[in-house]
């Protein structure tokens, strides 16, 4: 089976000046469909950088990336829109919502520039919405929700667009921690109805709700594995409290 | 992303925010404006101009001869044969002698009244008519009678109506009233009705030069006046063999040269005029450029939901035209509402009919114009949009 996303060689080098910056720095890594993978480490590890290149939103500067066995790495930005348009969901720390705009129109978004026709359009929107659970407040503007609330339309635009990867950078880190629980089950959910989720994080507790972790430091991978396993440097939140 | 919808999002756009969309606008509504009005007022002249010139008679033709020594001279009864000789181009002539003379009316000695020796068919050629009386006859200028006809303001100022009969006295010598001209003008002092008309053999000899050197010919023809005019002008080169020593002028040239002349006066107001199109380009180029920054971070997320550069572009650049194209039809609007303002105004103070009328050319012109400023100086911004990196969009804060 050809892995959904692969890593192949990939580094991205920043040149500021007299300093190079490796951002990523060799990496190789196979996430197959229907994995539910998280990204850890500190700031300037490298995982936002890879996770701007999984999203299409960055190419590498050398190295392989294969979206579903074709290289991704070196398409224009209209190829690459296209490719964010039709097989990748966003979901942002800051929601990313536009505030103009109804729950409905927000989720709709993606499928205008993706040319779906109105009633198709209209009825993904609202299956999507109800899946989050927010069917009821199609007609509101974003401002008119709680973050929980507004995250979850997020997850609903990205749900619409019928991804292979949805994508969720620091998913819970406009809120606070209840809510926050709350939306990683939704992912853990949508995990397992089959959806691809790869989750990019620097907390530790918050990757462990993935099965798999990649920890990255300095630009390279430290560790691969599952996250409940005794050796791995992320532990669950009660495993950190035994271990104590 | 279709244009309607592209064009539903520019007008929601709008609406967030119309304060700042109708100070956009501005520029292109006083540019736009200000053109249909202009344009208007041009056409409304040239309409006034071309209809008085049409009732004193478009066939009109005027000579004036500054003669030639003596040897070489032409006098009325070679005009007149140059009529008759050709009766298909021409139809009448008449000498025109102005009198600078002394008129007396009973007591008053009015000194705007013009006085001019004619032809028994001067009215004909001037398309006056007659309200009481005759108008002179060639009996009166082979016998040099001291007869007159008068304008309709001289029967009704000094006269109150009843002139027929009367005398008045020019130079010292006593006329008799034979006819009173209907009114031309608007029966004023020193306009068109103010005037006496004497034989011209009369004239000739109160006239300190005693030559006939002006004439007015109509033409047979109105689609033929070039042809009347070029007549003319052989004949008189046959005797002066040069064009320096007469003029020939017909209305109809005349009413082009006007017409030319309101037309480049027209053209360079609305030249500055459309400046202030520029003017309001360049605002909206500005405020796209603050629109461009202020989304930065919407331009952000729709790229990573797979917005395309196109699609960015065509958004910001369809904004931009929308917001000109408003301001079109507002200045569209402003102008119809100036321009019956003016033909209100013009009518009470100059009391003559001038209606200004802007042509539905203009106006559709000035509306393309308008949008297309919107999309030349959203272009700039627009491409500023498509191009920012999704990545530093999305951060941006």
């Amino acid at each position: 089976m050809v892995p959904l996303i692969e890593f192949k060689d990939l580094y991205k080098i920043y040149y500021m000046g007299e300093n190079v910056v490796r951002a990523v720095d060799g990496i190789s890594v196979q996430i197959n469909k229907g994995e539910f993978v998280a990204f850890v480490g500190q700031s300037g590890s490298g995982k936002s950088t890879c996770m701007n290149i999984i999203g299409c939103l960055d190419v590498p500067t050398q190295g392989q990336y294969l979206l579903n066995g074709t290289d991704v790495g070196r398409l224009n930005d209209n190829k690459l829109a296209e490719i964010r348009n039709k097989m990748l969901g966003f979901i942002f720390q800051q929601y990313n919502l536009l505030p103009k705009l109804t729950v409905m129109e927000n989720v709709e978004v993606s499928l205008l520039y993706a040319g779906v026709p109105k009633t198709q359009r209209i009825e993904r929107a609202k299956k999507a919405l109800d899946r989050v659970g927010l069917s009821d407040k199609l007609a509101h503007t974003p401002s008119q929700l709680s973050g929980g609330q507004q995250q979850r339309v997020s997850i609903a635009r990205a749900l619409a667009g019928n991804p292979s990867v949805i994508l969720a950078d620091e998913p819970t880190g406009a809120l606070d921690s209840r809510t926050g629980r709350d939306v990683l089950h939704l992912l853990q959910e949508l995990n397992r109805e089959g959806n691809t989720i790869v989750l990019i994080t620097h907390d530790n507790s918050i990757a462990a709700t993935a099965p798999r972790i990649i920890q990255l430091a300095d630009g390279k991978i430290i560790y691969d594995g599952p996250s409940g396993f005794k050796g791995s440097v992320v532990q669950t939140a009660e495993e950190e409290v035994q271990a104590k | 992303m279709n244009f309607f919808q592209s064009f539903k999002l520019a007008i929601q756009s709008i609406m967030k925010s119309k304060v700042r969309a109708f100070l956009t606008m501005l520029g292109i509504i006083i540019g736009v404006g200000a053109v249909t009005v202009i344009v208007g007022m041009g056409n409304g002249m040239e309409n006034y101009i071309s209809s008085s010139f049409e009732s004193m008679g478009t066939n009109l033709i005027t000579v004036n001869i500054q003669g030639r020594g003596t040897s070489r001279s032409v006098d009325v009864d070679d005009m007149y044969a140059l009529v008759k000789d050709n009766l298909d181009v021409l139809a009448y002539v008449s000498p025109t002698v102005s009198v600078s003379a002394t008129v007396k009316i009973g007591s008053e000695e009015p000194d705007s009244t013009t006085v001019t020796g004619v032809g028994e068919d001067y009215g004909a050629i001037k398309r006056y008519s007659i309200s009481n009386g005759r108008f002179l006859q060639y009996i009166d200028i082979l016998r040099r009678q001291y007869v007159c006809v008068v304008g309709s303001y001289i029967a009704s100022n000094y006269y109150s109506g009843n002139a027929i009969g009367q005398t008045l006295k020019i130079n010292g010598n006593a006329f008799t009233i034979v006819g009173v001209l209907n009114e031309e003008d608007d029966s004023t002092s020193g306009s068109t009705d103010d005037a006496i008309y004497i034989p011209y053999s009369n004239a000739a000899k109160m006239s300190w030069a005693g030559t006939i050197s002006n004439y007015s010919f109509s033409g047979a023809d109105e689609e033929n006046i070039d042809g009347a005019v070029t007549l003319i002008e052989n004949s008189l080169y046959k005797v002066y063999e040069s064009e320096d020593y007469y003029t020939v002028t017909s209305m109809t040239s005349m009413l082009d040269n006007m017409t030319s002349i309101i037309n480049i006066v027209v053209m360079v107001l609305g030249a500055i005029a459309a400046i202030s199109l520029v003017v309001g380009g360049i605002g909206i180029m500005n405020i796209m450029l603050v629109s461009v920054t202020e989304r930065t971070r919407e331009i952000g997320i729709r790229k990573s939901l797979g917005a395309k550069q196109k699609d960015i572009m065509q958004q910001f650049v369809i904004e931009a035209a929308t917001t000109s194209a408003l301001g079109g039809i507002s200045g569209i609007g402003v102008g119809y509402l100036l321009s019956s303002i003016a033909s209100k105004v013009i009518t009470t103070l100059m009391s003559t009919e001038i209606s200004v009328s802007p042509s539905i050319g203009a106006v559709l012109g000035a509306f393309s114009v308008s949008v297309a400023i919107g999309i030349i100086f959203g272009y700039l911004p627009a491409r500023k949009a498509a191009r920012l990196n999704p990545i530093d969009a999305l951060r941006y804060d």
